[in-house]
């Protein structure tokens, strides 16, 4: 009988597959002289395969065409992709907000270091201020591209101006 | 949400132009179409929430399959996807469908009429009887919590070892087999009068 309780307690394991390989011959073994066990096991099966039946649906009513349809519009991942994997269970729909409103301000400021970065690394220097009507130029440095950092007048916005060398005449 | 640009590429029926990114997204719907809404269908019961959750999946996969790669199997990737898709979908469901169950299952509603005991394993292709002790499956099944029917479903649906179980839901096996255990334990109680009716 004892033995009996550990055959019932293995039945799900064994019947998944999942029983320990050590605990087999053991487990079969007292199937084979056991009848209590055997239809114990021959029931539990049964109603394992009817539950499986009572969950299954009875068709898969979602065709391949069906689903490629339902991505028109929407673009296949590439792999130079942001790595977050889904930022749509992240991300509260305030913070959707925050993003897209304070979006241009770490961006201008990124602009701003970079041609920062481009104008003490890379251009021969030759630069001087003047004023002109509608604001300041506060720099204006001569290379190829020039490059015109202007200030209009009562405001605090500063305009970096990239023109081509052939443009340069006109300023 | 999602990137909607156009001007990339995007499955359109009739054009002669599919890229390859599109002809190798097909490749996986069709292995994995069949699976995902079964899975999707086991965990909720409910066939047209089935169908939404397998569109939604797999334009996840579709917009997010530069993340997976090297992260997990795909397979275990794509359940995992359905999974967490079928679980939101069960929260968002909670007020309206998948609650105001009753306790128990009586004896009396488990006697389907005309079969008893051992008629109804005798007969259990009969499709009244087949009706008759689904509905009161999927009832049993869909009070269990939405841990246990992913659980059981991957194991008794999906054919899935408790390793694969565990790497899918990025638990330990041993949580596995105890999640089995529990669920397993509350279907059975939960139909006992089914299986095994009043004399
Ligand atoms: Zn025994």
């Amino acid at each position: 009988m004892r033995r009996c309780r550990k055959i019932r307690k293995d039945m799900d394991k064994y019947l998944d597959g999942e029983l320990e390989s050590e605990k087999i011959p053991f487990f079969e073994g007292h199937l084979k002289t056991c009848t209590l066990c055997r239809e114990a096991l021959a029931q539990h099966r049964e109603e394992r395969q009817q539950r499986v039946l009572g969950l299954l649906p009875d068709e898969i009513p979602v065709t391949t065409r069906d689903i490629l349809a339902s991505l028109q519009g929407h673009a296949p991942a590439k792999p130079a992709a942001a790595p977050d994997i889904f930022p749509e269970f992240k991300e509260s729909p305030l913070a959707r907000v925050k993003k897209w409103v304070f979006r241009p301000v770490p961006a201008a400021a990124f602009a701003l270091c970079i041609i920062a970065l481009g104008l003490s690394l890379f251009l021969p220097f030759n630069t001087h201020r003047k004023a002109s009507g509608a604001g300041v130029i506060i720099d204006q440095i001569e290379s190829s591209q020039n490059v015109m950092i202007y200030q209009p007048e009562k405001t605090d916005t500063t305009i970096i101006w990239i023109m081509p060398a052939s443009a340069k005449e006109i300023s | 949400m999602f990137r909607t640009d156009k001007n990339r590429a995007s499955p359109r029926e009739g054009s002669g132009f599919i890229s390859r990114e599109v002809e190798e997204f097909q490749t996986v719907v069709e292995e994995y179409r069949s699976r995902v809404y079964q899975t999707a269908y086991g965990i909720v019961q409910n066939a047209d929430d089935a169908k939404d959750i397998t569109q939604e999946v797999f334009l996840k996969v579709y917009t997010k399959m530069d993340t997976f790669k090297g992260l997990a199997s795909l397979s275990t990737w794509i359940y995992r996807i359905t999974v967490n898709t079928a679980i939101d979908m069960i929260r968002k469901r909670k007020p309206n469908v998948y609650t105001g169950f009753r306790e128990e299952i009586s004896r009396e509603e488990a006697n389907v009429p005309g079969f008893s005991g051992a008629a109804r394993f005798a007969s259990p292709f009969n499709a009244t009887y087949q009706g008759e002790i689904r509905k009161l499956i999927q009832e049993a099944f869909t009070r269990l919590s939405p841990d246990h029917r992913v659980t059981l479903v991957l194991r008794e649906i999906e054919g899935l070892s408790y390793q694969q179980i565990a790497e899918t839901l990025e638990c330990s096996t041993g949580t596995v087999m105890s999640r089995l255990h529990y669920a397993r334990k509350k279907m059975q109680k939960l139909l006992a009068p089914v299986w095994r009716p009043a004399a």
